[in-house]
């Protein structure tokens, strides 16, 4: 068992054995001293400052909550929520002034592979149980939904400070 | 101390190879572990009959000398959003807590079929949004370096803090998280483990549910770079179900350790940009101290520029909403997931499914992704945003590749992970969600922009006794000279992950 | 519901005297009528998942994990989708792309499970093509037309719902969710219904000789929407509607053409036309809006970041990687089209555009036809033609058999046409021939020739003897023929039919009559 554990990389401290109940002893002291240098650092001492230029505050209009929520399907509840919202487009424009001319965008790291095509036959499917199982509403092999084309409807929202 | 807690994957292998110890007793005591650390929350749901009856196969199969390899019965965990068949897989969500998915991710089988035991699914940021693994409806996970367990911990970090922690408490050997914007090696860092973050397209996503399809990657999480290998091998690879895996052959890499790494023909490039506001004095001369060494032992250590480093959140801001808004559509909850019970219409039925399967985050996300997506802001955000994801993914081929005039040329990039070490839970969440990963995602995040391999390194503890990290990013495909360097640091810092009173505390 | 029925119709003849009186105020203004086209490939699997593609399969049973949304599925491409739209783009003038790539358009229903479609909109598979095709309108000369086509691109198909309308619900069956389509977008260069329909009828054509798509509209695998619009000449188009759940060929014609009456009859009234979504109510034959309110809609289109590009070999000389699929090599794979086999008939057989239209329109009469030319040596192609369109063809209408299912044989057919030009029987027999075959098709043609005595008569004397019998019982047709009214021969003619049952060689009766009635 020496033997091997001898052989174990140094990376293992503890070799001895040790007690059930016996507390290990401290962590080791580093035998590093983390503020000796031995050649001046290539890290900059002073932070990099880079400003990013505040842009106009965005306003949400009502229309447009109104728009998002139905696009989405998702509710903006609170004043914080559209605060949240209003944050994160005044976030974005932060890039707006960063000089992209005959920049293409990047849609994928792996746009110099060519697309895996698979052959044509049907190696999946017939597998309704699995389909179905995780539904919570189903009838006889169908799927159930209410009914479609019936728009969502909407409130006025109203974050005024009343 | 458990003995067998102190030995890598390999050495583990080995005796069970000679019989000294049996993977059942190690999934036994894995286990255990896992219920004695319950207040660490690194576990949405344990699976221990799956393990037990895992481990038992693996004895047969070291007793009839036909283990599968390295991995075989060895204790690992994945986190909440990796498919996993007959066992729920909830994204920490409400949305999809009753979810147990028809089919297992290509990262779970591949484990599975490499013999590594499965213990349960890890804790995590619900959908992965977030940096703390604070946003779940089981709860947060705690870091296990905190002093205190009860009211003032500090957080694992995120998303895959779950994964995190559990490596760093010694429950099991390696865990496997997902990686966006830093969620391996945020936690990684914080939690004192090595995480991995592999080259995009390296890993099969089939069966991860996705946050950012155009950027996650299966993470690893481990106590040593040799173990994250082990497992790197068993899941890397082309993968017909997904077509952004990378179509070449994966060879296994083979670092035998016998072999020292010659630093004499390694060049570290040292990007200046890394040091942002906010960066911790600790962590400063950490990164110094390392950079240092390097240079010491032979290396060609240089400053070099990445210039639109900063730019990177902003950019990785706007994607993730847009692409968030698109992946989370699916959610309405006729085909699988939570239902709402009001049916008077479709949309009705969805809204209400939404609004009360989303947390606060999510949701907010999702009408952000939807304003960028609109026509009318289309160029403006979201095709802006992939243009300034060209000029930081060149930022990167510039110094490994192609560089300017009398600029390096370079190996491997050395940066912090995190600014600073892991925040007390009560400060974390004093901040909103966007705040949090603005300020702590600022070093992992580029990587993901360029799609190209990153590694978080535990080098010491801070003087509040936590740890701090430190990242090495290389081109694409380049995992072999990442590790090979991460090895390296590794010998030299001698951080033991396991040398932490906490766990001895919650053992006995 | 009758009286539904009554009312509509009576509005409907109403609204055509309408109608007559808007063409005339409404001389200057032109109606432009453009096609969408979605067409279901001919493949086993799906576009982006292993499923089965078949038509019919039990409920929600050719779903796989991927068609039903399951988190962490990836979408796969399917080689023969690619290939199969790149031939269609081919026979249809394209230019194929070198790159094409995916997005997701978004929209919440219910047989939409995972939120948005994969199709290609910013950079699809193909572009800038065109169709030109005969338009047939009865009673007007054969034109051809030339549409463009602006874009070919691969797209998912949604999922089916039922609507449930006593329990409030719908029901859906996820079968043809993620089954492959091409979407042909044609430019607004048609004018009327008739042209539409002609179109549609070529593209059908096309389509089927290329094996790309089977073409049942009543199974959805064809689907056809309009966009319709009406302007003044010279002035910029108008606000255009569009007109969907047109379920076959022939409601493409009478739902545009009366959408484009609708919307004169609205302008005349001084109305105006909104930009709506119209359905085509096949029974009250009107298009009625879909909506209430017509929605603003934000697709939101964005890249599909789990397909990477999709490259095509574009380049005439063939590379032998069989990673990328050649453009080069698909379209010497491309079988005769339409047109060709069209102009190559008048050329071979000199026959007449019409003639060449109709024979193409019917495979199976083009079939019948080059056979009977092969193995009949020196027959006059028109007599064929006759025979077959004038004969065949209207048989089968009348019967409501489709040419496809008619029971005459090649064989039955060239016996008949063999005795026909050699005089052995007559067009009557010739007509009565058909009707008996089709109920006993097992039966020879020379054997049914004698056993129905069919032969013709061609005895000089038996014909004097006819004429002179139908002569006699005529005198009033006679002395009209001899003061010069030709037309009365017809009436003898008839006569003379009828006394040898139909019988007599028709052209000697002609020849014999006219030279006895000139010499009395």
């Amino acid at each position: 068992m020496q033997r091997i554990l001898q052989k174990t990389r140094s990376y293992c401290t503890v070799l001895k054995e040790v007690k059930k109940n016996q507390k290990i002893d401290k962590p080791k002291e580093n035998k590093l001293n983390f503020t000796e240098l031995k050649y001046p650092s290539k890290v900059p001492s002073k932070p990099i400052k880079q400003s990013f230029p505040t842009g106009e505050k965005p306003v949400i209009d009502n229309a447009t909550i109104q728009l998002l929520e139905r696009l989405a399907l998702v509710n903006l509840e609170s004043k914080e929520a559209l605060s949240t919202l209003e944050k994160s487009i005044e976030f974005a424009e932060k890039i707006s002034h960063i000089d992209t001319t005959n920049v293409l965008p990047l849609y994928t790291v792996l746009e110099d592979q060519n697309l895996y095509l698979r052959e044509d036959s049907v190696t999946e499917g017939n597998c309704r149980e699995d389909i179905l199982r995780g539904a919570k509403v189903t009838e006889e092999d169908y799927f159930v939904s209410p009914p479609g084309n019936i728009p969502l409807q909407q409130k006025e929202k109203d974050f005024t400070d009343n | 101390m458990k003995r067998h807690l102190q030995l890598s994957i390999k050495q583990l292998s080995g005796f069970y190879a000679d019989g000294s110890i049996s993977p059942r007793t190690v999934v036994d005591h894995s286990l255990d572990d896992a219920i004695k650390l319950k207040r660490l929350n690194a576990f949405i749901r344990l699976s221990p009959e799956k393990a037990l009856h895992q481990a038992k196969e693996s004895d047969h199969r070291y007793e009839n000398k036909e283990q599968l390899g390295v991995l075989d019965g060895v204790p690992i965990a994945i986190k909440d959003n990796f498919c996993t068949k007959e066992l729920t897989t909830t994204c920490a969500s409400r949305m999809l807590s009753n979810f147990v998915p028809p089919f297992n991710a290509t990262v779970c089988e591949r484990l599975a079929n490499a013999g590594a035991v499965l213990i349960g699914k890890t804790n995590m940021d619900q959908f992965a949004m977030g940096s703390g693994t604070v946003d779940s409806i089981f709860g947060p996970s705690k870091n296990i370096w905190s002093n205190d367990l009860v009211d003032k911990w500090h957080i694992a970090g995120g998303s895959s803090g779950g994964s995190a922690t559990a490596v760093a408490a010694g429950i099991c050997y390696a865990a496997i998280g997902s990686d966006t914007g830093g969620s391996t090696r945020n936690p990684a860092a914080y939690c004192g483990v090595v995480g991995l973050k592999p080259t995009y397209g390296l890993i099969s996503r089939h069966g991860l549910i996705p946050l950012v399809n155009s950027m996650d990657v299966p993470g690893i999480f481990a106590r040593n770079v040799g173990d994250c290998l082990d497992v790197l091998n068993a899941i890397a690879g082309p993968d017909d179900r997904d077509s952004t895996t990378i179509r070449k052959p994966f060879r296994k890499i083979d670092m035998s350790f016998n072999e020292e790494l010659d630093l004499r023909n390694v060049r570290i490039g040292i990007p200046k940009e890394y040091h942002c506001e906010g960066l911790s004095n600790e962590v400063l001369e950490t990164w110094m101290k390392v950079a240092d060494l390097l240079e010491d032992s032979g290396a060609h250590v240089h400053q070099v520029s990445l210039p639109n480093t900063s730019a990177s959140i902003f950019v990785y801001s706007i994607l993730n909403q847009c692409e968030v808004a698109s992946n989370m559509a699916r959610y309405d909850g006729i085909e699988y997931g939570h239902r709402a019970e009001i049916e008077s219409s479709t949309e009705e039925l969805y809204a209400n499914t939404r609004a009360e399967g989303f947390n606060t985050v999510v949701k907010t996300r999702i009408l952000t992704g939807n304003y960028f997506l609109l026509r009318k802001n289309y160029h403006k955000y979201f095709e802006k945003a992939l243009r300034v994801r060209r000029l930081i993914s060149e930022d990167f081929k510039r110094v490994f590749e192609t560089p300017k005039n009398d600029e390096n040329i370079v190996d491997v990039l050395l940066t912090p992970t995190t600014l600073t070490d892991a925040p007390l839970y009560n400060d974390f969440v004093s901040q909103s969600n966007r705040d949090q990963c603005a300020v702590q995602d600022f070093c992992t995040q580029p990587a993901n922009m360029a799609g190209i391999p990153a590694i978080s390194i535990p080098i010491r503890l801070s003087k509040r006794g936590l740890p701090i990290g430190l990242q090495l990013m290389s081109k694409s495909l380049n995992e072999e000279m990442l590790l090979r360097v991460a090895g390296w640091i590794e010998q030299q810092v001698e951080f033991d992950c396991l040398a932490n009173e906490q766990i001895y505390a919650a053992r006995s | 519901m009758y009286k539904k029925l009554l009312l509509s119709k009576s509005t409907s003849r109403g609204f055509s005297t309408q109608i007559q009186t808007a063409k005339t105020n409404l001389k200057n203004w032109k109606s432009v009528v453009g096609l969408e086209v979605h067409a279901q490939l001919l493949t086993d699997s799906k576009l982006f998942s292993g499923s089965s593609n078949e038509f019919g399969a039990p409920l929600n049973s050719a779903v796989s994990h991927f068609d039903a949304s399951i988190p962490g599925t990836l979408p796969v491409l399917n080689r023969k989708c690619v290939e199969i739209g790149v031939k269609t783009a081919i026979a249809l003038g394209c230019r194929v792309n070198e790159v094409s790539m995916f997005d997701r358009k978004h929209y919440f229903y219910a047989d939409l499970p995972v939120g948005y479609q994969i199709t290609q909109q910013r950079a699809a598979l193909a572009n800038d093509g065109e169709l030109t095709f005969p338009v047939i309108v009865p009673g007007k000369k054969t034109y051809y037309k030339k549409a463009r086509l602006l874009q070919l691109q691969l797209e998912q198909d949604s999922g089916k719902s039922l609507h449930d309308e006593e329990l409030k619900r719908s029901l859906v069956d996820l079968n043809r969710a993620g089954a492959p389509l091409i979407e042909l977008v044609f430019a607004p260069d048609l004018e009327t219904g008739e042209e539409a329909a002609s179109l549609v009828k070529e593209l059908i054509l096309i389509l089927k000789s290329l094996r790309s798509c089977s073409c049942k509209m009543e199974e959805g695998a064809l689907r056809v929407d309009a966009n319709i619009s009406i302007h003044r000449s010279g002035e910029p188009f108008g606000v255009r509607t569009e007109v969907k759940n047109i379920g076959s060929v022939r409601s493409i014609s009478q739902a545009i053409t009366f959408e484009i009456q609708r919307q004169f009859e609205v302008k005349l009234n001084g109305g105006v036309i909104t930009n709506e979504t119209r359905s085509w109510d096949a029974t009250t034959r009107s298009t009625v809006p879909m909506r209430d309110k017509e929605v603003l809609q934000d697709y939101r289109f964005m890249p599909e970041p789990n397909l990477p590009p999709l490259r095509l070999n574009t380049s005439a000389t063939d590379t032998s990687c069989s990673d990328i699929i050649s453009v080069a090599s698909i379209s010497r794979g491309i079988p005769e089209l339409p047109e060709d086999t069209r102009s190559n008939l008048i050329k071979k057989y000199q026959l007449s555009q019409d003639v060449a239209v109709i024979l193409v329109n019917e495979a199976k009469l083009l079939q019948y036809f080059i056979s009977i030319m092969e193995h009949v040596p020196g027959i006059p192609a028109k007599l064929v033609t006759n025979f077959l369109i004038n004969d065949l063809l209207t048989f089968c209408n009348k019967r409501n058999v489709d040419i496809e299912d008619c029971q005459l044989s090649y064989i039955h057919l060239e016996d008949i046409l063999s005795a026909l030009h050699a005089g052995t029987i007559n067009l009557q027999a010739g007509r009565e021939l058909i009707e008996i075959i089709h109920e006993n098709p097992s039966q020879k043609v020379q054997t049914l020739i004698k056993d129905h005595n069919l032969e013709q008569i061609t005895d000089e004397k038996m014909i004097e003897q006819f004429c002179r019998q139908a002569i006699e019982q005529h005198e009033q047709a006679v002395k009209q023929y001899q003061s010069g009214k030709k037309k009365a021969l017809f009436a003898i003619v008839g006569e003379v039919s009828k006394l040898s049952k139909q019988k007599a060689n028709m052209k000697m009766v002609v020849a014999f009559l006219e030279k006895i009635l000139k010499s009395e």
